[in-house]
């Protein structure tokens, strides 16, 4: 009898549909996530080949889409929206421009990757209904792009905080773990609110507002200074504050232009709590993931 | 082992709607739910599921055939119960999953394989594979918007299948690509149940089912109605759920038909005789096959017995009617079709398939036993083609009697359509009766109208002295006498007989053409008999392995005699290196003479094996003659224009004890003769009996 595959050698198989899996076994996610890594990394590329094959600019639209954007920001801020008492939005010899963008891409990333993630398993219900596979892959593949867009901006935040005669020093390393934080944020808010809009599609408009309120809640385009300067003179009351704080971003984006711009390690304050809520969202995300994902293709 | 177990497995899909499913979790649910809780989809259900088993699953739409396969997919779980799957499961359900159309084939190879649980590692392994199977050498770089549909889904299959799996899920897959990759896919799943693989199969094709699985499954409203024995379990379904389904039955005394979507099933006594294909009518427009089955019917007086079907189809201005009646026991089914307006249509037929339990048939004079069906066999076959002077042709089953003799008759076809008996490939499994109409087209399409395309009559109440009979009428239109010598012709050749005495044996007189290696015998071409007048006989003979025909011209002399011409119409340059006219003799002839040589064919023990013959030299000479006790001589003389001829007479081996006497044209050591395109008389001469009492 010939060889049904053709003749070639075929090595045992490893992957085991995450269906198929205990449900309870948190620790098997890590495990199928290792061994669809290809599938991952395939889907991802898939997802930036279709968005760029047949635009006539191509990949360079990834570094197109931050400049225009800060361009357009930078201007409101600068020129339209020009601030009464002469005080610099951000802190003392930081241009505007750069601290916008350092707030702006990190921000746009987790946007991006939360509403891409929270859409995907409806978008890509054709392969949910269809095929057997680790379900986590499809909203961790949506993140593939907004990672890709985010290397693309830090490029341009580098280069145009350089041109602005800013210095880059060692303190930026410090941007590794604070990454490593908001993706676990992230990563764990997209498991979230993917698995929860298969069933109630409510979640995905729910998500859009969330997302516009944070961006003006978060600190953007603006220092978190402002925030703690305005509580302390009693402009903002102590409770709103707080509430202002409950949002790890705002901790963590203050910590980027500590980082990066103003060249010195984050106050330390500023890791505590995105760390802990990190840990929470990928926990909680990946556990109510898991437990929808045996029969998410039944509500699509 | 068991691959696949379940226990009491049972799925039951949640209410659809955000609102629905929201408020029905709460207090508030209880207030505002009217609408009635979902019925299950799958009721509880035990299964196992052994390695190397193919296990059939069938039952109308919606009976849950796909819940169980997405189940055991792992596309979804349980609601209660378990299952368990062991090995690695591959669904053939939804090809090219993933596949996008801005990627280039070799990426969307990758990918899907990588969604049906590939590694980078063993795509390389197979890739060439994969792209050999889907025929795509050329394209593989393209991207897949450039493909055809039927390329597009020669990649999805072949990727599916390359993925090696311990368990095949195969969902009506192979109705996918033309003719000629639906075949290759067939033999593909063939092959793979041979090598051992599971396959759990899902189809409407119930003559694919047939001969894929072991066992079937009948799901019906999600409840198991039938599992075990293949055809016990598909007759059932044929019967229970296809009627219930709306469908139009007739029955008269034992027999039964059904009509099912554009088929119509044939039962005597409760046993199908149609095989699960039945009869239907298939028709090529438009680049593509069209089936009655994929037509919208509507039922026209349905009776107890009779009713008129028109099938319409969504995308063609095409109409078929099916006009049915089954009196006393004889099925009749009247077939037309109409275009609306002008039409590319090349081919119309009616295809009767029947149940390869059917082993003997008769067309006209002649009678046959099909081939059996074999594994490899990808391709229908031609079997028998009914001369177009016969309008009936019969089938008999094997000796264990449950299935009926089916007599087959046409009236009303055209003159051009053919009837013709196949069989078809192996997973179909079934012989064909089939009466088919080549509408030649040219770069005008045809103008709307209503055209007949025939009346087939079954007759499953037939008995064998009824199918004999049908043979004889036959006969008597295929013979021709003269005096007491009478030619009857069968199969390609012709039986002689005297006083109603058969004179030949075996192979009769007939002829044979060498072709450079190749020998051709008379018998090996398909004929067709036409009386020009009383006493004349012609009889044309076709081949696939010559271009032309052989046409033999017996004409009825004085008494006794018998005229004999052939003619070869070679349509192509043709070179011949020897032709001969034979005559197998019955037993009784011990001699013979030419006008050289005479001699005795004697006993064929002592000859050994082999041909032998028995002319000590080759003299020329125009005739040769046998004798035996108590039997006419027997003349077989070539005319003097014929030039020279070569009296030959052989004993054949043992086994034959065959005596043949001949008359042959020999190109000797000039090699062949060469013939240019037209016509060339290869023989002509007389055949004369002499009576021993006038001798």
């Amino acid at each position: 009898m010939k060889p049904v595959n053709g003749g070639a050698t075929i090595t045992a198989m490893a992957t085991t549909p995450s269906t198929h899996a205990d449900r309870g076994a948190l620790l098997q996610v890590p495990r199928d996530l290792l061994a669809s890594r290809e599938l991952l990394l395939d889907l991802v590329r898939k997802d930036l080949r279709v968005r760029y094959r047949y635009a006539a600019l191509g990949f360079l639209w990834a570094l197109l889409e931050p400049l225009a954007y800060m361009i357009v920001l930078t201007f409101i801020f600068e020129r339209v929206l020009t601030p009464t008492d002469g005080v610099p939005m951000f802190g003392e010899g930081i241009p505007f421009a750069s601290g916008l963008l350092c707030g702006l891409v990190f921000w746009q990333f987790s946007t991006q990757s939360i509403g891409a993630a929270t859409a995907s398993l409806v978008e890509n219900q054709h392969l949910v209904k269809k095929v057997a596979f680790t379900r986590e892959v499809i909203p961790l593949a949506a993140m593939g792009y907004p990672t890709f867009s985010l290397l693309i901006g830090l490029v341009v935040l580098l280069v145009v905080h350089r041109v602005l005669g800013g210095q880059v020093g060692s303190s930026a390393l410090w941007m590794a773990p604070l990454f490593l934080i908001q993706l676990g944020i992230t990563a764990g808010l997209g498991l979230l609110t993917s698995a929860l809009n298969v069933r109630y599609r409510d979640v995905g408009y729910m998500v859009t507002v969330a997302l516009l309120l944070g961006f003006y809640a978060s600190p953007v385009f603006y220092d978190l200074d402002w925030v703690l300067a305005a509580t302390s003179s009693g402009d903002v009351p102590r409770a709103v504050s707080w509430l202002y704080l409950t949002n790890p971003m705002a901790a963590l984006l203050e910590a980027y232009r500590q980082a990066l711009l103003e060249g010195r390690r984050p106050d330390t304050w500023l890791f505590v709590w995105p760390s802990v809520v990190s840990l929470l969202a990928l926990t909680g995300g990946t556990v109510v993931f898991r437990r929808q994902a045996a029969t998410v293709s039944d509500y699509l | 082992m068991a691959l696949i177990e379940a226990t009491n497995m049972a799925k039951r899909y949640p209410a659809l709607g955000g609102k629905r499913a929201l408020l029905g979790r709460g207090g508030m649910g209880r207030l505002f739910r009217t609408t009635p809780p979902v019925p299950m989809a799958l009721s509880p259900l035990s299964l196992t599921v052994e390695a190397g088993e193919a296990l059939g699953i069938i039952g109308r739409n919606g009976s849950g055939k796909s819940t169980l396969l997405k189940l055991i997919a792992g596309v979804t779980a349980p609601s209660e119960g378990t299952l368990k799957v062991h090995g690695r499961v591959a669904s053939l359900l939804e090809l090219g999953a993933g596949f996008h159309p801005m990627l280039t084939g070799r990426e969307n190879v990758y990918l899907n394989a990588g969604l049906l649980g590939m590694r980078h590692a063993q795509v390389r392994a197979c890739f060439d594979a994969i792209v050999d199977f889907a025929e795509l050498a050329e394209h593989i770089d393209r991207t897949v918007d450039t493909y055809s549909s039927g390329m597009f889904v020669r990649l999805a299959f072949s990727v599916a299948i390359h993925t090696d799996p311990d368990v095949f899920l195969v969902d009506e897959v192979l109705s996918v690509g033309d003719e000629a990759f639906q075949r290759k896919c067939r033999a593909r799943i063939l092959a793979l149940k041979e090598a051992g693989k599971t396959i759990l199969f899902v189809s409407h094709d119930l003559g694919t089912v047939q001969t894929l699985c072991d066992r079937v499954l009948l799901l019906e409203q999600g409840e198991v109605l039938s599992r075990g024995d293949t055809q016990a379990t598909i007759d059932y379904y044929l019967r229970q759920i296809g009627q219930a389904q709306g469908i139009h039955r007739v029955a008269s005394g034992d027999v039964e038909a059904l009509f099912n979507h554009g088929r119509l099933s044939l039962f005597h006594r409760q046993r199908e005789v149609t095989a699960p294909l039945g009869l239907k009518v298939q028709f090529f427009s438009m680049g593509s096959y069209h089936e009655s089955t994929s037509a919208e019917w509507t039922l026209e007086s349905p009776g107890e017995t009779e009713f008129t079907a028109v099938g319409t189809f969504p995308r063609l201005p095409v109409r078929l009617y099916l006009t049915v009646s089954l009196v006393e026991g004889r099925l009749c089914l009247s077939a037309a079709w109409e275009n609306t307006q002008p039409l590319d249509l090349s081919y119309v037929a009616l295809q009767c398939f029947l149940r390869s339990a059917y082993t003997t048939w008769y067309a006209g004079t002649q009678r046959g036993a099909f081939p059996p069906i074999a594994p490899q066999d990808h391709q229908w076959s031609t079997v028998a083609t009914v001369p177009r002077n016969t309008a009936s042709c019969a089938v008999q089953a094997s000796a264990d009697g449950a299935l009926p003799p089916l007599l087959l008759e046409i009236s009303d076809a055209d003159e051009c359509a053919r009837f013709q008996l196949d069989n078809t490939d192996y997973m179909a499994q079934a012989r064909i009766v089939h009466l088919t109409e080549a509408i030649p087209t040219g770069a005008v399409p045809l103008p709307p109208g209503r055209r007949t395309l025939g009346t087939l009559v079954l007759d499953p109440t037939c008995d064998d002295a009824a199918l004999r009979q049908v043979q004889r009428a036959q006969e008597a239109a295929e013979r021709i006498e003269s005096g007491p010598l009478m030619a009857q012709y069968r199969g390609g050749a012709l039986a002689l007989s005297a006083h109603e005495q058969l004179l030949t044996d075996a192979l009769h007189l007939h002829a044979q053409l060498r072709c450079g290696a190749l020998w051709m015998l008379g018998t090996d071409f398909t004929w067709d008999v036409t009386r020009e007048t009383d006493d004349t006989l012609v009889i044309t003979g076709r081949s696939a392995r010559l271009a032309g025909s052989l046409c033999w011209e017996v004409t009825a002399a004085t008494p006794h005699h018998l005229g004999l011409v052939l003619t070869l119409h070679n349509e192509e340059r043709l070179s011949l290196s020897e032709y001969n006219l034979s005559l197998c003799l019955e037993a009784g002839y011990n001699a013979w003479q030419s006008a050289e040589a005479s001699g005795v064919f004697g006993d064929a023990g002592a000859l050994g094996t082999g041909w032998t013959h028995l002319n000590p030299t080759y003299e020329a000479g125009p005739y040769i003659s046998a004798t035996g006790p108590e039997r006419p001589k027997i003349t077989l003389h070539a005319d003097e224009s014929l030039g020279t001829v070569f009296p030959t007479a052989i004993r054949t081996d043992t086994a034959q004890d065959g005596r043949v006497v001949q008359l042959l044209c020999s190109s000797g050591r000039a090699g062949a003769f060469a013939l240019e395109p037209g016509a060339h008389v290869l023989f002509s001469g007389r055949l004369w009996t002499e009576d021993p009492t006038s001798s």
